[in-house]
């Protein structure tokens, strides 16, 4: 991965923090979110979201028949990531939308303590830039 | 109620509306519509792509229109409905187009945010981008499976959610779920934007597209009384209408009668003639 990391302003302020062993060697851009969100937006991304891979499918399906908030918690955490193929992270992370991507870089920045986890983050804000910025 | 009038109300009635009817018939009829148009949106939302979205939310306004159609002719169940249905589809189409309904913006927004999802999924999988995507999801997924309680949590929650809705899954529960994830700490920032997204859904979600189809149906129920009223307003000149075409085919066979008089006394002048004219033969005869 090339080592630009796409962050708003207030992502650089946390990213600056973070140990510069583990920041250095980053070229830092500034993040252009040209989306418009709205309420109503939101929601349709949500409706329109379409997962493909069949554990996901199969969960859905359980979690509809399940009795309890214990075992929709039970199905929840049992999920796969390895499932989630490429498509169904492009996505997901569509339906998410650039508003809580950004809320979780900023929640997990600071919390930054090896380079698999910048590069984790970077590889998150890409993504964010390529759904959400200039086209 | 003139139609006008009707059609001119605030659609912001309650669906209690219809109970005021006192009409078991229709009130079932209504139950009926409103689980069908639920059945409509959720057809809607099995579109692949924006184009098919639009032709199915066309084709699916004009079914509405049909079944409220079904729904006025009960009102007028002595087959002469004719008038109230041409009138009743006037007033309806009028309305969606002077009114911009709430369900079919939703609608319009639903088609929009998917032309504006093919045109973003077109753009990452464009061949400048494409690696780009595919570095950044194998270095964000392995951050994902890292982090399986806070973002993988996150991440599946909306998968599983949003997998939910489109199976039907009742919407009044979903916020009941996120009352259990917010209390999860790891995952309660997170989790706000989803229950905000999910306020969304519960304010503009199927129940309330169904609502707005229930307020439809008084509206157009209404415009139908208000128009049966005016038909019987208007039975007593149509009494009068009779009575004088009862009096016109009175005067008819009148005037048939006068006929029949002058053709009688025609054949009878003939017939007289004739006879006149035998007297003349017998005569003739005698005299022979």
């Amino acid at each position: 991965m090339s080592n630009v990391i796409h962050l708003t302003a207030a992502e650089r302020k946390l990213f600056e923090k973070i140990d510069s062993s583990l920041t250095a060697e980053w070229n830092v851009k500034d993040a252009v979110i040209t989306y418009e969100e709205t309420p109503e937006k939101r929601v349709a991304r949500l409706r329109l979201l379409k997962v493909q891979s069949p554990d996901l499918r199969r969960m859905q399906l359980h979690a509809m028949k399940a009795e309890s908030e214990e075992k929709l918690e039970s199905i929840i955490s049992s999920i796969d990531v390895d499932s989630l193929g490429r498509e169904d992270f492009k996505e997901v992370f569509y339906a998410l939308g650039p508003d809580m991507i950004s809320r979780m870089l900023e929640e997990h920045l600071p919390k930054s303590q090896a380079a698999e986890d910048i590069e984790g983050l970077a590889g998150i804000a890409m993504i964010r830039h390529l759904l959400f910025g200039p086209q | 109620m003139p139609i006008a009038d009707a059609i001119d109300e605030s659609p912001n009635e309650s669906l209690d509306t219809v109970q005021t009817l006192e009409t078991p018939l229709l009130y079932s009829k209504v139950d009926k519509l409103l689980a069908a148009e639920v059945d409509h949106l959720r057809e809607i939302l099995q579109a692949d792509t924006g184009e098919q979205l639009h032709e199915l939310v066309d084709r699916i306004t004009e079914q509405v229109l049909g079944e409220q159609l079904d729904l006025v002719k009960e009102i007028f169940p002595e087959g002469d409905h004719q008038l109230g249905v041409a009138e009743v589809v006037r007033g309806r189409i009028s309305f969606y187009q002077a009114n911009e309904m709430e369900q079919f913006h939703e609608l319009e927004t639903l088609a929009q945010v998917q032309l504006e999802k093919e045109k973003t999924m077109a753009h990452v999988e464009s061949p400048e981008n494409k690696g780009l995507f595919n570095t950044a999801y194998e270095a964000a997924k392995a951050y994902v499976k890292m982090n399986i309680k806070t973002i993988g949590i996150t991440v599946a929650t909306v998968a599983v959610i949003a997998g939910l809705l489109a199976l039907g899954w009742w919407v009044g529960a979903i916020p009941k779920a996120l009352t259990w994830l917010m209390s999860h700490e790891a995952i309660a920032g997170a989790m706000g934007y989803l229950e905000g997204a999910m306020e969304g859904l519960t304010g503009v979600g199927l129940e309330q597209a169904a609502e707005k189809t229930g307020e439809l149906v008084v509206e157009g129920v209404q415009a139908a009384e208000g128009l049966k009223e005016s038909m019987e307003a208007a039975g007593g000149t149509a009494d009068v209408l009779e009575g004088m075409m009862e009096g016109a085919d009175a005067l008819s066979g009148g005037a048939e009668a006068v006929q029949g008089v002058t053709e009688g006394v025609d054949l009878a002048t003939e017939l007289g003639d004739a006879a006149e004219a035998a007297q003349r033969l017998g005569e003739l005869g005698a005299g022979n």
